[in-house]
C-alpha cells in the first residue's frame, strides 16, 4: 500500500506539469527571441534604418551571393534590410501588443457592462459587438485613417477595436455564468458591491480564459496592422514596420525577393507562434481545468 | 416581535414557454407565513422542489416576492443589490449547502473570512486578523489554516469556514439551506455541533432549511413542514413526532427507521407532483390515503388549532383518528 502511494507521488506531479510538445517549444523560443529582438532592437541594428547606400543598392543576403556588411542584403534605397527588419519587429510587437491590451480591456469592461446591468445596457452592447463583428475592419481603418490622419494613436485604437467584441463576448458569458455560481452568489450576499466582487473575485477566476482569448487575438492584430502598413496607412515611412517594409519590397518581387521575403517571414512564423501557443495554452486550461 | 416575518408571501416563477408558447407559470411559494423570533431555530421540511429554498432565498431579500412582504426586525425588506439591503447583509447570513462553490478558490480561507468584516468596514487591519484568528478557532479550526486554499481542506473543513465567513459580521439571522446535506455522517454531526453551540452563544435567529426531519426534529424549537409550495403543519418537534396531524407529516415521521416499530409504516404512492401542474383541492390528494371527493375539489387552507399548531387538511388525524 505504501508502496503504491510512494510511486503515484512522481506521476501526479508530471500530471500537473504537462510535457510541452516540440513545436509548442519552438513556438515559444521564436516568441522569445521576438521579444528580445524588440527590447533590444537599439543596440542590435548594425546600422540605422535610413542610412542609405545608394552604391550598394538591391544586394542579396548572405548566401544567395551577398556579403557580410549586409547579412539580409540591401534595398531599392540600400538601406540594410536586417536592420529595418529588428527596428519592424519592435515597432510592429509594441503596436500589436498596446492595441491587444487595449481590446481586452475595452471588451472585457463592456462584457461587464452587459453582464452586470442586463436590460438595455446588455442590448446596447450586443448590438455595438454585432455592428462590430459585421462591419469589415479594413473599410472601417481606411475610413477613419483617411478622415483623421495616420497618427500613432489612432492607429492603435484602431486595431485595439480590432477583436474587442470577442472578447467582449467571452468576459459576458464568462460573467454571466459566474454569477450564477455559488462564490459570486455568497460574496453578494456578504453585502459586496461591484467593484469587490468583479475585480476581486470575477476577475482571477477568468483570467485565464482572457488570457487565452487575448493570446488568440494578437497574431491578428499583427496582420491586421501589416495589412494596413501594405495598403501605405497606419506606420510612414521613414518609419518601418513589417506591413510597410513588405508593401515598398513588393515591387522587387521578381528582382530583390529579399526585401519581402524577409518581414513576410517573420510576420508568418511569429503570428503562426503565438496562435499555436494560444491553443495550447487553451487545450492545457480545458483538460485540467477542473 | 419576531426577528424575521414572512406574512403570505407567494413567488411563482415562469418556465419553459417558445415562440408561439407561453411559458407556464410555476408556484414555487404560495400564501407562506413564517415567523423567526431571536435565538429561536425554525426549521423547514419537506421533500425537493417544495420551495424550502426558495423560502430561505426570500428570507433574506435575494429574492422579491412577487406576493405578501418581508419584515426583518419589523422593517420590510429593502430590494435586493439596494444600499439598504446590501448593510443589512451584515445582519443576516446565509450558509450554503455546497460549501466548495460558496468558496473563491483562488483565495486564501482567511482573507474569505475577512471579507464581510472589510465590506461592512468592521474593525482595523489588525484587528481584523486577530477577529479571522478568533473565528477559525469558535468553529475548530486551527488559526494557521488560515492560510490554506479551500481545495486544500476536507469537506467539513470547508463547510466551517463558510459558517465562520457567515458568523464574521456578527449576525442576528442565519438561513441554513441544507448545510450538512453534502456532508458525511460522521462530519455532519460535528457540523451542527458547532453550529448550535455559536447559535447558543451569539443567540441567533436561525433558520434551518434540511430535508432530513429528524435532524430538523433535534435542533428546531419550531418546524414547518412545506408540500409543494405550502406550509401544511407547523408545530414544536415534540408535537409533530408524537401525533402528526397531517398525512404528508405522518408518512415524513414514520420514514425515520426505527427498530421498535410494530405496525407497518405507511408509504407515500406516487412521484412528487410538478409544481407548474398542481392538483386541483389539495395539492396532496394524489398521494394521500384520505383522501375525499371534497379533498379534490377544496384546498383546506392552513388553520391554527386549539394546541398552538396549525394544520392544512379537511381530516384532521387527531379529528378523524385512522
Amino acid at each position: 500500500m505504501s508502496a503504491d502511494v510512494t510511486l503515484s507521488l512522481p506521476e501526479r506531479r508530471r500530471l500537473r506539469l504537462p510535457a510541452m510538445p516540440a513545436s509548442i517549444a519552438a513556438a515559444s523560443l521564436w516568441i522569445l527571441l521576438m521579444v528580445a529582438v524588440a527590447l533590444c532592437a537599439h543596440w542590435l541594428q548594425p546600422y540605422t534604418i535610413t542610412q542609405m547606400d545608394l552604391s550598394a543598392r538591391l544586394q542579396p543576403p548572405v548566401l544567395f551571393g551577398g556579403a557580410w556588411a549586409h547579412p539580409l542584403g540591401t534595398d531599392q534605397l540600400g538601406r540594410d534590410v536586417l536592420s529595418r527588419l529588428i527596428v519592424s519587429i519592435r515597432v510592429s510587437l509594441t503596436l500589436a501588443f498596446c492595441a491587444t491590451l487595449l481590446g481586452v480591456a475595452f471588451g472585457a469592461l463592456m462584457g461587464l457592462a452587459a453582464a452586470h446591468f442586463r436590460g438595455p445596457v446588455e442590448q446596447v452592447v450586443l448590438v455595438l459587438i454585432d455592428v462590430q463583428a459585421a462591419l469589415p475592419f479594413i473599410i472601417l481603418a481606411l475610413s477613419a485613417l483617411a478622415f483623421f490622419g495616420n497618427s500613432w494613436t489612432l492607429l492603435v485604437f484602431l486595431l485595439a477595436f480590432y477583436g474587442w467584441e470577442r472578447h467582449a463576448r467571452v468576459v459576458r458569458g464568462l460573467a454571466m455564468a459566474a454569477n450564477g455560481q455559488g462564490y459570486m452568489m455568497a460574496v453578494r450576499q456578504l453585502g459586496a458591491g461591484p467593484g469587490r466582487l468583479y475585480a476581486r473575485h470575477l476577475l482571477p477566476n477568468i483570467a485565464a480564459t482572457l488570457v487565452v482569448s487575448a493570446t488568440l487575438a494578437f497574431p491578428e492584430v499583427i496582420l491586421a496592422a501589416s495589412g494596413l502598413s501594405f495598403l501605405g496607412l497606419g506606420i510612414q515611412p521613414p518609419n518601418t514596420s513589417l506591413g510597410n517594409m513588405v508593401g515598398y519590397g513588393r515591387s522587387y518581387l521578381s528582382t530583390a525577393p529579399w526585401v519581402l521575403l524577409a518581414p513576410a517571414v517573420v510576420i508568418v512564423l511569429t503570428t503562426l507562434s503565438i496562435s499555436l501557443l494560444g491553443d495550447w495554452l487553451r487545450d492545457q486550461l480545458d483538460t485540467s481545468g477542473r | 416581535m419576531p426577528l424575521l416575518e414572512l406574512r403570505s408571501v407567494s413567488r411563482t416563477y415562469a418556465r419553459g414557454g417558445g415562440l408561439f408558447q407561453a411559458p407556464t407559470p410555476v408556484h414555487a411559494l404560495s400564501d407562506v407565513s413564517l415567523s423567526v423570533a431571536r435565538g429561536k431555530i425554525l426549521g423547514i421540511v419537506g421533500e425537493s422542489g417544495c420551495g424550502k429554498s426558495t423560502t430561505g432565498r426570500i428570507a433574506l431579500g435575494l429574492e422579491a416576492p412577487d406576493g405578501g412582504e418581508v419584515l426583518f426586525d419589523g422593517a420590510p425588506m429593502p430590494p435586493e443589490g439596494s444600499a439598504a439591503w446590501r448593510a443589512l447583509r451584515r445582519r443576516m447570513q446565509l450558509v450554503f449547502q455546497d460549501p466548495l462553490g460558496a468558496l473563491d478558490k483562488r483565495m486564501s480561507v482567511a482573507a474569505q473570512i475577512a471579507e464581510p468584516l472589510e465590506i461592512h468596514a468592521i474593525g482595523t487591519q489588525e484587528t481584523r486578523a486577530a477577529r479571522v484568528a478568533e473565528l477559525l478557532r469558535a468553529v475548530g479550526l486551527r488559526p494557521d489554516q488560515g492560510e490554506a486554499q479551500p481545495l486544500a481542506l476536507s469537506g467539513g473543513q470547508r463547510q466551517r469556514v463558510v459558517l465562520a465567513r457567515a458568523l464574521a459580521s456578527e449576525p442576528e439571522l442565519l438561513v441554513c439551506d441544507e448545510p450538512v446535506s453534502a456532508l458525511d455522517v460522521s462530519i455532519q454531526a460535528q457540523v451542527v455541533n458547532i453550529l448550535l453551540g455559536l447559535q447558543r452563544q451569539l443567540n441567533l435567529a436561525m433558520l434551518f432549511i434540511s430535508h432530513d426531519l429528524k435532524l430538523v426534529g433535534t435542533i428546531a424549537d419550531e418546524v414547518a413542514v412545506m408540500y409543494l409550495g405550502r406550509v401544511v403543519e407547523r408545530g414544536t418537534p415534540a408535537q409533530l413526532f408524537a401525533a402528526p396531524r397531517h398525512p404528508y407529516t405522518q408518512v415524513l415521521v414514520s420514514s425515520i427507521p426505527d427498530p421498535f416499530r410494530t405496525t407497518p409504516r405507511p408509504r407515500l404512492s406516487g412521484e412528487p407532483p410538478d409544481p407548474g401542474n398542481r392538483p386541483s383541492g389539495c395539492a396532496f390528494h394524489p398521494r394521500c390515503a384520505r383522501a375525499s371527493e371534497h379533498c379534490r375539489r377544496t384546498d383546506p387552507g392552513l388553520s391554527l388549532r386549539a394546541d398552538g399548531r396549525a394544520v392544512a387538511c379537511h381530516h384532521d388525524l387527531q379529528e378523524t383518528p385512522a
